[in-house]
């Protein structure tokens, strides 16, 4: 057990600097941005000198590895720095909306896993007829559609013209339903089309087909095939989450949704640095820890895998 | 967005671990094969229609002055909100606006965005994986790092805070949706670079002292195309959707240039008074997608079978 434990601290090391890295770009990337935020704190009104001191007092005159150490310290601190148009602090403007694009990104999923895994399980047992057509064609027309317009077409259908769904916000069960098929919808593609693939690639191995040569139903076999083939798609399903995080900065902005995704876009707008720094921290924070939780757990799941040793 | 669709370097990354073998099974720089390669493609009837639906697209954005009398940009506001019609085939939008004309102009935006993203992507991605893979060691650790710092963002978040770096326009969402996926191109690279590494005439040529950076030239790459030219393709459709979701929010390319994801933007104020305007730009942004994918997975089948789903 005790390789394991150093494996365990091993990739917690990893996802300790890669989130270093990230904090390097994010503070990098914001020093070059063309908007000065001490301006912006300042308001429309304020005189060069005011500006000035503001910006000073930021630490935006300081060289930017001062700039990152300083974020650093911070953050390790518990604190994201100050919304330069609010004035509250930033980890508690996140904290009160991260639930939202929580429980948003993992319906989303949960959707495309319920049914996406069948429809590529389906497709792949029947291999190049009509189910098989049928389902790459969902998957590959799913995975083109535009997280924005599956959005729109879902209000105009559902809620314009049926008056059957809640369009904006996040108040009753109900309004979960369109913003979470929203995601769904792409999550299932991915999904479906890396389930159909993996399983094709081990319905094709030999203990398959030794399964298969006992005269066994087949679905035994596939039963087999799926529990081989469940590392991959697992993989996929911890990938693709960063993806439907992405996806929900849209669909939130489109459904009014009151997550993080939609503060984002306002801050972006408003050109309020800290908050945009503190939001991509924390949808980067979330992608590496499911990875690491994905990681983890495949050494777990799968006497096969030995990453430790 | 849809976008960053990250789902696709694993199903790619399976990909190139097949194509090693491949590159084994032919010589250093041999051509692919082409006889057998247009038959296989033309037999792929999802990929001939991919084909023909970006063929359309190509038309009507090269054609478009000669195919219609409307100026994409000019206003008229007593036409404003028409409905599709013989005088107007798609409507007009808000401003009076043809939309059809808006849509074949816009198309040359579209493409022209998502394959110079995508060229950024594999002129600067392609090489650093391909060297990060041959050379190894502390080189193949310091990039794969930097890959995996890029990666925890997610293609779209990346483009994102980029613009929002950049500043807004065509240039700095080309550029932003380019570096969005181009730490998958650095990891489809390096997987390929690892296992042509290992073939005899790689071994031969450093055995007759041929310079690395000769034979990254002249064997490593030429063998690693394949994978390449695929997971390119497909890219494509995601530059593509990413570019067009930064103009949905307002923070890619600027009215009144007609791209279609702004347009869908413009279009999303009057969804519940013009629900037909929001209609034809994302069907145009979900096609020009869809036919890339459908190209991609037949130019996968077609160059490799080894590579087949």
């Amino acid at each position: 057990m005790s390789g394991f434990l150093a494996y365990v601290l091993r990739r917690l090391l990893a996802a300790f600097i890669t989130l270093l890295g990230v904090i390097a770009v994010l503070v990098f990337t914001f020093q070059v941005l063309p908007g000065n935020p001490a301006r912006v704190i300042a308001g429309p009104l304020a005189s060069a000198e005011q500006v000035e001191k503001i910006h000073k007092s930021m630490g935006l005159d300081r060289p930017v590895v001062v700039q990152y150490w300083r974020y650093l310290e911070q953050v390790a601190r518990g604190n994201l720095g100050t919304s330069a148009r609010t004035g509250n602090s930033v980890w508690s403007e996140i904290a009160s909306r991260l639930p939202y694009t929580l429980a948003l990104a993992i319906l989303g999923t949960l959707l495309g896993v319920i049914f996406g895994i069948p429809l590529g399980i389906l497709a792949a047992t029947n291999k190049d007829r009509w189910p098989d057509m049928l389902g790459s064609m969902i998957g590959v027309m799913g995975i083109s559609m535009p997280v924005y317009w599956t959005g729109i077409l879902l209000i105009v259908f559902f809620g314009v013209m049926l008056k059957l769904l809640p369009v904006s916000g996040a108040d009753t069960l109900a309004s979960y339903v369109l913003p979470s098929v929203t995601l769904g919808v792409f999550s299932m593609a991915i999904v479906s089309r890396m389930t159909r693939s993996t399983m094709l690639e081990t319905l094709d191995q030999d203990y398959i087909r030794t399964v298969r040569g006992k005269g066994v139903r087949e679905i035994v076999a596939v039963r087999h095939a799926l529990h081989n083939a469940f590392i991959p798609i697992l993989t996929v399903i911890s990938l693709q989450f960063g993806t439907v995080l992405g996806g929900a900065v849209l669909t939130e902005t489109i459904f009014s949704w009151p997550g993080i995704g939609r503060l984002l876009i306002t801050s972006i707008q408003a050109r309020d640095f800290p908050m945009v720094e503190g939001i991509v921290l924390v949808f980067a924070a979330m992608f590496i820890l499911v990875n690491l939780v994905t990681d983890l757990l495949y050494t777990v799941i799968d006497p096969r895998v030995k990453l430790y040793q | 967005m849809n976008p960053p669709d990250e789902s696709r370097q694993p199903q790619a990354s399976v990909a190139a671990g097949n194509g090693g073998g491949m590159g084994m099974a032919h010589d250093a720089g041999a051509p692919i094969r082409s006889a057998g390669l247009v038959r296989r493609f033309a037999n792929n009837k999802a990929a001939v229609v991919g084909l023909v639906i970006l063929g359309v697209f190509v038309f009507l954005a090269v054609a478009a002055p000669l195919l219609t009398g409307y100026d994409p940009t000019n206003q008229d506001l007593s036409q404003a909100f028409l409905p599709p019609s013989w005088q107007h085939w798609l409507g007009t939008d808000n401003l009076g606006r043809d939309v059809f004309a808006r849509i074949m102009y816009g198309g040359r935006y579209t493409l022209m965005i998502g394959v110079i993203a995508v060229g950024i992507a594999t002129l600067i991605g392609v090489p650093i994986g391909l060297a990060s893979g041959y050379y190894g060691g502390a080189t193949d650790m310091v990039i794969q790092r930097g890959a995996d710092i890029l990666l925890s963002f997610n293609p779209f978040l990346l483009a994102l805070i980029l613009v929002a770096a950049l500043g807004i326009g065509l240039q700095s969402v080309t550029i932003a949706a380019g570096i969005g996926v181009l730490p998958q191109f650095v990891r489809i690279a390096r997987a390929e670079a690892l296992s042509i590494r290992e073939t005899d005439y790689v071994a031969a040529a450093v055995n007759f002292g041929e310079r690395s950076a000769i034979i990254l030239w002249r064997h490593v790459l030429p063998n690693s195309l394949t994978p390449i030219i695929v997971y390119a393709t497909l890219n494509i459709g995601t530059t593509i959707l990413i570019a067009a979701g930064l103009g949905f929010l307002g923070l890619g390319v600027q009215p009144p240039t007609p791209e279609w994801g702004s347009m869908l933007g413009e279009a999303r104020t009057y969804i519940f008074h013009a629900p037909f305007l929001m209609t034809f730009p994302g069907l145009a942004i979900f096609l020009a997608v869809f036919s890339f994918n459908l190209l991609g997975d037949g130019l996968r089948d077609a160059l490799d079978p080894n590579l087949r789903d």
